[in-house]
């Protein structure tokens, strides 16, 4: 994609620091029953959609979150945006548990934080005007004074002509249709947006123009966003810091550079490889996964990737062997330096890497089977296996 | 379409209309449109659609009667309508017990066989002047309507709560949530907006049924009074005598036919018009 020209500096310092971040979850968990009959709705089971999920958020900065699809980032953003209810766990707000407040207690809160959604077509409603749109928050609030006014400084600042207040959401690009969502997601003058993939609805050329608007916001407003998407070249572009989903479960956090220049989690590892690099020319050899994401409904024993985990291969030392730990015990996030954490019982150590891509190819090549390289990240198209992408030599990792 | 805009004008006019015919609804011509049997005389100059068993002008009475028939019509849609899409609303979006026990009495009501019961309603209720529950329910033109209404709103619920379930999980409704909405706010601000065009089309498809709904009820004599001119009065009425005179069932009943067709005419006419695919 087109590299956008505003990059939020990064401020390794900042996870350690002493302050209260804006905010702490702890625990979340959310099952979503799967019901069966019509009348009397048995629950004949289970979605686990998070399985415990830590992570804080702290003023001013940018929480990336990155994963696949499915993997519950959607089912997080709701939970804090507090639009859904966690099965378990704790959210809390400058210190303030927040879990259990009442709609009503939470109205307060709503002011703070926001949620831009991904689908600028479906999050603004048809019959409604864009002045109507960016004004309910104000409504809603009982914000005193000149609305109309208001809503056309919002308007300007997110780089809409004010003057088409009156106009309707259809009659705006998709592009333009995100910035009235901003518009409205800053109208209360909120410390937290939640940007559930804010940009992966719109063409790649309108992507950047968005991210730069928002990294503008971030730095005029001092505004922390959760921000959410598959995608690790936009995270990378915008996130202090970032956590790495799989299955339901945070596998890596780690600042941005950190975890970039040096992914401890297999997972990470894959993810990384798979992703264009920008660079031109740089022929990147990709870590492929065998195999598809489990369902959620019935997630793996032990640690949740090691049906597909390259790395306890590599520690077998048999190709179809995982560790006994890594099918029995479900590792936890774990301090691996400077606010790194990773939860996996063998992390990633240098020139692991090589050794995975050698194990790889020489799977590949002796048995030839192409199941076995499909690179499961969505909207890759171009993650396809190639066999010389995999025996070539490369400058990725 | 331009035919319900008429029907409205002589509903409207019907008095007017009247003494520019220089007859009363009630007026009775025995002298002079009673043969000597006793019998009525079909259409002249002066009495276009002919008179009835007493005499009275048929046409100026069906003037009048389109005033039954559309007010009939259009309250009792307008009450169905309200309590559909009030109660589909709230149905649709808060879901569970409220849903079950309203999507069951809707069930319910659209299963009773409504013609037997209304009957049965009207017969208990209109026996006698001082109507039934201790006087609650008087027999009249009120009657049938709420009797209309209470047998149609199902209908209207059943759409309305169809199209709710689909917009409540569409994102400008957590948008709505996300800033800190009620759901009452919600119900009304937000969604009900996006229901106003199959509100309007089938709301225009139940006019119809309730203007027949009269008919039948005034046919089966249990309708208005005979005083009060209506369309499907006037048809029974007639079948009593139709092998002498035709044109006392004939001219109702034709105006009838068309009112129904006009109306479903106009709702599905609305319901191209109003498609949500090409509104987008
Ligand atoms: N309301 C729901 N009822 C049942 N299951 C749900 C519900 N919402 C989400 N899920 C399931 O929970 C899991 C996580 O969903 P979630 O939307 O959080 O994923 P995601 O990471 O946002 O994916 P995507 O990239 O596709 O948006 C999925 O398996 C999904 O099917
Ligand atoms: S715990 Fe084992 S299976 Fe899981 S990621 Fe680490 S090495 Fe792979
Ligand atoms: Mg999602």
């Amino acid at each position: 994609m087109t590299e956008p020209t505003t990059t939020p500096d990064a401020t390794p310092g900042a996870t350690v620091t002493a302050d209260v971040p804006l905010v702490r979850a702890r625990g979340l968990v959310k099952r979503f029953p799967i019901t069966r009959g019509v009348v009397l709705q048995r629950a004949i089971g289970h979605v686990h959609a998070l399985a415990g999920v830590d992570f804080d958020i702290y003023a001013g900065k940018t929480l990336g979150v990155v994963g696949e699809s499915g993997c519950g980032k959607s089912t997080a953003a709701r939970i804090v945006a507090r639009l859904l209810e966690p099965t378990e766990g704790t959210i809390e707000f400058e210190g303030r548990d927040i879990t259990t407040l009442s709609r009503r207690q939470m109205v307060p809160l709503r002011r703070t934080v926001q949620v831009v959604f991904q689908d600028p077509y479906a999050s603004l409603n048809p019959r409604q005007s864009v002045g109507q749109i960016i004004a309910a928050p104000l409504r809603v609030h009982g914000v005193e004074g000149d609305r109309r006014k208001k809503v056309q400084e919002l308007m300007a600042q997110v780089g809409l002509n004010p003057e088409h207040f009156n106009r309707y959401p259809h009659e705006f690009s998709g592009g333009q249709r995100q910035r009235i969502g901003i518009a409205r997601a800053l109208a209360l003058e909120p410390k937290l947006i939640i940007c559930d993939e804010p940009v992966s609805a719109l063409d790649v050329s309108i992507q950047a123009q968005v991210l730069n608007l928002l990294g503008d916001l971030q730095r005029e407003r001092g505004l922390a966003y959760m921000f959410i998407s598959h995608d690790l070249g936009v995270v990378r572009h915008v996130s202090h810091r970032i956590s790495v989903m799989y299955l339901g479960s945070i596998v890596e956090n780690a600042d941005r550079d950190a975890l970039y220049d040096n992914p401890r989690h297999p997972y990470t590892v894959a993810l990384i490889s798979a992703a264009p690099t920008g660079e031109r020319g740089a022929r990147t050899r990709r870590l492929l996964l065998a195999g598809d994401v489990p369902s959620p409904a019935a997630p793996p024993p032990g640690c949740t990737f090691h049906p597909r985990c390259p790395k306890a291969r590599l520690v077998s030392g048999d190709p179809a062997e995982v560790p006994e730990r890594c099918r029995t015990e479900r590792p936890v996030l774990t301090d691996v330096g400077e606010g790194h954490q990773v939860a996996c019982w063998y992390p990633i150590e240098k020139g692991d890497a090589e050794k995975m891509m050698e194990i790889q190819a020489s799977e590949i090549t002796l048995e030839g089977d192409p199941e076995l390289g499909v690179a499961q990240t969505e909207g890759l198209t171009d993650a396809q296996p190639r066999p010389d992408d995999l025996v070539d030599g490369g400058t990725g990792l | 379409m331009l035919f319900i805009i008429l029907l409205v004008v002589v509903a409207i006019f019907a008095p007017v209309l009247a003494s520019l015919i220089g007859h009363g609804p009630n007026e009775l011509f025995n002298r002079t449109m009673l043969d000597d049997f006793g019998l009525p005389l079909g259409p002249n100059s002066e009495f276009w659609f002919g008179a009835d068993a007493s005499g009275r002008d048929v046409l100026v009475r069906m003037i009048y009667g389109t005033r039954v028939s559309l007010a009939v019509g259009l309250l009792a849609t307008l009450f169905a309508v309200g309590l559909g899409v009030a109660l589909g609303l709230v149905a649709g979006y808060l879901g569970g017990i409220v849903d079950t026990v309203l999507s069951r009495i809707a069930e319910i009501i659209l299963s009773l066989p409504i013609l037997l019961f209304a009957i049965g309603i009207v017969t208990a209720c209109g026996a006698s002047k001082e109507g039934c529950a201790r006087g609650a329910i008087k027999p009249g033109l009120m009657l049938v309507v709420l009797i209309s209404a209470f047998f149609t709103w199902p209908w209207m619920f059943r759409i309305v709560r169809g199209v709710v379930l689909q917009l409540r999980e569409r994102e400008f409704v957590d948008a709505a949530r996300a800033i800190g909405a009620g759901p009452t706010s919600i119900m009304f601000r937000e969604i009900l907006p996006n229901l106003i065009s199959p509100i309007i089309v089938y709301a225009s498809l139940m006019i119809p049924q309730a203007v027949l709904f009269e008919a039948y009820l005034s046919f089966l004599g249990l309708g208005v009074p005979d005083t009060t001119p209506s369309w499907g009065r006037m048809i029974a009425d007639g079948s009593q005598i139709y092998d002498v005179a035709w044109w006392l069932m004939l001219f109702p009943g034709i105006i009838l036919l068309l009112t129904v067709l006009a109306f479903n005419l106009l709702g599905d006419g609305l319901r191209d018009a109003l498609d949500p695919k090409s509104d987008r």
